[in-house]
Order: C-alpha cells, then structure tokens, then sequence
C-alpha cells in the first residue's frame, strides 16, 4: 500500500505544499546548503538566475566560482559581460577557472550590455553568462530568458536591492545579505516550485 | 577533356542591375547622336518597349523608364567576376568574347558528381550573383560556344553527335557578320548542317578564313588554345547601386553579390579571408572604409553578410552610397574542418560568437585574460587577443575578485571616517618593479568595512594613507 502510494507521489502533476520543483536540470552550485534548496540541486540550466546584492564585495560572484570553474573545465565558455570592475586574473585562476575559456566583453551601453548577454547565451557554446545591471525591464530579461533556453546555458544577473520589488521572469531569485562574520546570508525570493521560508547562511570563500 | 560555356545574352542589363533588389522598368541604351535601346528588363518589355526603339520613342511611352548607357568597361568588369568565381568549378577558365566564358571541366566532374550536378551548381551560383546565362557542354570548347550562343543547354559528352547535333544551330551562333548571315540566308543558308557539307576552299574564298576555322575547332578537326584566365593577388570587386541608397538592407542586397564572387575566388584559390576592407563611394565626399578582421580564416559568405551587417547598423553614413568595392586586405591558407564523430566543441564557430560580438562592439571590445608573472598587482594580469597560451603561478596570498582600474582612497568606500575597518589577514609586503622606474612599495591588508564589504586595502610603508586597490567579490 505504501509503495503504490510512493509512486503516486512521484507523479509529477501533484504537488505538495512545501517542496521545490523536481526534474529540472540544474548546474551543482558547489555549496551543498545551496544546493539543497534549489530544484534540481543546483543553478537551473537554460534559465536565468537573478542576484540580488545590496553592495559589491559581499561575495556574491565567489557564490559562482564553483559552477563556473566546472564549466570551464568542461570545455564550455563563461562569459563576463559589462563588469563594474576588472575581473582579476590570478583570482580567478586560483578559484579554479580555466582562463582559456573565460572572455570579458565590455560595453559602452546598455543597449549593447543586453545584446552582448542575449548573442552569448544563444550560443550553444556558452556556458554561462554573468552581466551587471542596475535596472531589469520586463521585456530584456524576458529576451535573456528565451536566449537561455535556446543556448541551454545559464545566465546570472547581478542587480541591486532596489530591484526585488519588480516582478522578474527569471527562473531563481536569490537576495544576498553580507554578515558581519564574512558570511552570506542568501533568501531565496523565487524559484521554481514553492519559495523558501527563511534563509541560509553560506561561507562563499571557503572551497 | 569537357568544356562548358556561360553565354550571357543579358550581360549589359544585369551588370547595372544586378544591385538593385527591386528594380523598376529599366533600359541600356547605346550611341551617341540617336541613343537606341539595347537592352531591355522584364518591366520595361511588359510596359511596350522593345529592343532598337529609339531613346526619346521610350521615354514618350514609359515616363518612369530608368535609362543607363551601355559600357563596355562594365560589362568587362562583370565578365572578369564571374570567372573568378567560376574558378571554384574548374582550374581553367577562360574569357571568349564579351559574352561568354569557357570552363575547362572534365577534370573535376568526379568531384561534384557528374554533369548535371555540376551545371546545376553552377547555374545556381550564377543567380546568386545576379546573372542569367545559357550552359552547354561539349568535348571542344569552340562547340560549347556555339551551342550556348544558339541558346541551346545541351550537356554534349560524346564527340561522335558533335556533328550532327552542331549541324541544327543557326548559322548566326557562329558569329559572323550581318551581311554574311544575310548573303548565307540568300543562298538558302540558314543552318550549320550545310555550311559543314560546302567544299572547304570554297568556303574560305567567299566568306573568308574565321568561319572554316571556328567550324573545324568546333568539331575538332583544328586545335583549340585557350588562354587561361589570371587570377589577381588579392580579390578586388565593384558594384554600383542602381541608385543612391543608405538603408543598410539595400546596401547588403548589393553587398551579398560580392561575397558570392568573393567566396567563389577564394574556394578557387583554397584561401580563407582574414581581412577585409569595405569602402563605400558617395557622390560628395570621401569614400567611407570599414575593416573587417577575422580571427579564424573564413570563406562562409552568411557569416561575413552577418558580420557586415552588424558593423553597417552601427556606421553612420555622411552620405548616400553609390557604390561599393570590396576588397581583401589578408587571406591566410583555409583548411576544411574534420567533424568529428560525436558532437564536440567546433573551434571555428566558437571564432564567431568573439567575431560576432566585436563586429557590433568594436575589436578591442572582447578579450581574453591572461595572468602574468608578476607580483605587482596592476601588472600580474594582461587583456588578450586569444585564449591565453600559458598559467602564471599562484600568487602568496589570497587575491580578490575585482581589481579596480586606480587605486582609490579608503575614505571613498567608508560611510563616515569613523566607521570600523577590520584587519582580516596581512601584511603581505609587495615591492618590485624597480627596474621599469615603476616601483611600487605597498603593505596589503584585507579588510572588512562596516557595511559587510571585504576590500584589499594597501598602504605605503613611506606614507600613511590607506587605498582600496581590490574587492573581493
């Protein structure tokens, strides 16, 4: 009795109050508390990611090193588009990175940040795109959505605070918080299934 | 040996209008003191004009008729295109006339798979181009002129009907005079069979020696020479718009008939394009000039009509274009691509997406990051044209994720002087640089400010101010 009611709660048209999303391809994020609240256990693939930091400096790019030097390593490109400052280097070799497989695209405009970010998440190649904004407007993020779905690659945004009161059509939106112990403190304001009550505490420098 | 001939009956047309996606009722007139129409469009037939009407009879019957004088220069230009792009069927080809061009292509058809496929290919590339013409094929190439000027599409293998099928062509496929033509129709002349069955001297001694000679190459009785055709260093090529436009799918309908020929001469040469420039000529001022750089050699006309249109979007044009050269500035060896059985990363098309995004972005806009051996932080790393080729060591200390362009003092990132700024790790002392004159004598501390941000401050042992020089994201 109980194993035919296990199969019925593996159907997946029904769906209980609490739970995530199952069966999405994911990319591991590298840090297992993470990983255990977002479906699939990891970034979600062929989506876009939003994160949303009060300030730079938090840690919030350190959340994507792990995802990203396994990207690279599996011979798939990461893109940085537009970065407010200079990707450094040998920091970014010793969290893993493949530089050979890293490329920076500078922007003069917005309008070319965005379109940059779509033409490098349409690329089958990519792997994963990061670009910086200070603003979402429906209509762009809903083009970098359908870019990720094409190229099946995973597009991470970083906004401002500000933008959390706007609805978004990104597929995971993670607020970040730095603590005073040098950890992060990340909400999970959306994601696929349910949201998440309350919110984990994450030491983004320490793998 | 095969040879096969392209007859354009259209040349003095098409070479004007080939650029012109629309083209309104259009005519080629010739001759100075009663210009008489020569060539004629399919509107302009459709609206009464025929070819031989003189000028000003036309424009009384078509107002909105587009006029142009015929120029041999032109059509010579035109000829000469096609034959660099007819060069990817055939390592001969040679231009006859002002009409035609012959190609030498029984050492290929195993390559393109027979006749037929190969006169198909052909015929197709010659639309994309811009011109109509009549192919036929036969073992001599005087008899391959004959029956593509008869406007006969015959793909003759076997020498043995040469003359029987050479015999039901016109006798003005051999391209005698008028007079001739009409002093031949008077004798009840009117096709090759019986020209063939006249004695030979006679023949010579009335109508003189090019018409027994053109006849005896076509059936190969007399040997056939021809001349091969040259191909230039470096591919040079010019259309004009039919008229003066800016809009940039105008311009890239025009644009997309050059790359054709540009590809066709490049698969003739086994070269890839490295460099391109563009120039667009106005009617007032300078020719405006783009270049385009490649980062792998390519001969793909989609991609490069991509890429071009991405840099047309972005050039602000001071004038309407009337024409456009495009010419190569490098061309580097072009080696085919090995596919490999199971779907892996294709190295080429990675070249686009950095070519596609600089194409629109500008060149220095995409690079790659290269770590160098240096303990100077501003100098440990390099922008870089390609992925890069080696590792630098890891350094000491933990290094942050964003460097900033300048060192900015601490007191710009602190909400008031007085907030808290914690020592998380250091001293690293950095000092090196001495032999460039760019010394630099730093202490670097990683901080952590009061808002949760974690800075890699640094201060000079000399003096005591305190500078942000990285963010550790």
């Amino acid at each position: 009795m109980s194993a035919s009611l296990d199969v019925l709660l593996e159907h997946p048209a029904l769906w209980r109050g609490a739970e995530c999303a199952r069966h999405a391809a994911a990319l591991a994020t590298g840090f297992a508390a993470l990983d255990r609240c977002l479906p699939g256990g990891g970034w979600p693939q062929g989506a876009l990611s939003e994160l949303l930091v009060p300030v730079a400096g938090s840690g919030e790019l350190s959340l994507l090193m792990p995802a990203c030097a396994r990207l690279t390593h599996a011979g798939r490109w990461v893109i940085f588009v537009a970065p407010p400052h200079i990707p450094y280097a040998p920091a970014l070799a010793s969290a893993g990175i493949d530089l050979a497989r890293l490329l920076l695209v500078r922007a003069e405009s917005r309008k070319d940040a965005l379109w940059a970010l779509e033409q490098a998440l349409k690329s089958q190649h990519c792997g994963a795109a990061i670009g910086w904004l200070d603003r979402g407007d429906d209509a762009s993020l809903r083009r970098l959505q359908l870019g990720c779905e094409r190229g099946g690659s995973c597009g991470f945004l970083f906004m401002p605070q500000a933008a959390a009161r706007n609805a978004s059509p990104a597929a995971l939106r993670l607020g970040l918080a730095p603590c005073d112990d040098g950890q992060l403190a990340v909400h999970v304001l959306k994601r696929r299934g349910g949201p998440l009550a309350g919110s984990i505490r994450i030491d983004p420098r320490s793998i | 040996m095969l040879w096969a001939c392209l007859h354009f009956p259209l040349l003095a047309l098409e070479s004007i209008a080939r650029g012109d996606p629309q083209p309104g009722p259009l005519a080629v007139v010739a001759g100075t003191t009663r210009p008489r129409i020569v060539a004629l469009d399919e509107a302009a037939l459709r609206a009464g004009l025929r070819p031989g009407m003189a000028l000003a009879g036309a424009l009384a019957l078509v107002p909105e008729l587009t006029v142009h004088v015929r120029s041999p220069a032109r059509e010579a230009r035109a000829l000469r295109e096609i034959a660099h792009w007819a060069l990817q069927f055939s390592p001969l080809s040679s231009i006859e006339g002002d009409e035609a061009l012959l190609l030498e292509v029984g050492a290929g058809l195993k390559l393109f798979g027979g006749l037929r496929v190969a006169a198909a290919a052909m015929q197709e590339g010659l639309a994309a181009l811009g011109f109509t013409a009549t192919l036929a094929a036969a073992p001599t190439p005087s008899a391959a002129l004959l029956l593509a000027r008869a406007r006969c599409s015959h793909l003759l293998t076997d020498a043995a009907v040469l003359r029987s099928e050479l015999s039901a062509l016109p006798v003005a496929a051999t391209g005698v005079s008028d007079e001739t033509a009409q002093t031949l129709a008077d004798l009840g002349i009117h096709t090759i069979g019986p020209l063939l069955d006249l004695p030979r001297d006679a023949l010579v001694r009335r109508f003189g020696r090019p018409l027994r000679d053109i006849l005896d190459r076509a059936l190969g009785l007399a040997p056939d020479p021809r001349v091969p055709f040259e191909l230039p260093e470096q591919f040079d090529s010019r259309i004009e718009l039919p008229a003066p436009a800016r809009e940039v799918e105008a311009l890239l309908f025009a644009l997309k008939r050059l790359l054709s020929a540009l590809s066709g001469w490049l698969h003739g040469r086994g070269l890839g394009v490295m460099r391109l420039r563009l120039q667009l000529m106005h009617e007032d001022c300078a020719p405006s000039t783009l270049t385009l750089s490649l980062s792998a050699p390519s001969r793909d006309p989609a991609h490069l009509t991509g890429l071009l249109r991405e840099r047309l979007e972005r050039f602000r044009l001071p004038q309407r274009v009337e024409a456009i050269t495009l010419a190569t500035e490098s061309n580097d060896r072009f080696t085919a691509r090995e596919r490999s059985l199971f779907p892996a990363m294709e190295p080429a098309e990675e070249a686009e997406l950095w070519e596609r995004l600089c194409a629109r972005l500008g060149d220095e806009a995409v690079c790659a990051l290269q770590p160098c051996a240096d303990h100077r932080p501003e100098h440990a790393w390099r922008a870089h044209r390609r992925a890069p080729a080696h590792s630098a060591p890891q350094p000491p200390a933990p290094r942050p994720l964003w460097l900033l362009s300048q060192p900015r003092p601490l007191a710009s990132f602190l909400q008031d002087a007085h907030s808290p700024v914690v020592l998380l790790d250091g001293p690293e002392r950095i000092e090196s640089g001495w032999w460039e004159g760019r010394d630099v004598r730093r202490d670097y501390f990683v901080a952590r400010v009061q808002d949760g941000q974690t800075l890699w401050i640094f201060s000079e042992p000399s003096g005591g101010k305190w500078y942000v020089h990285g963010i550790f994201a």
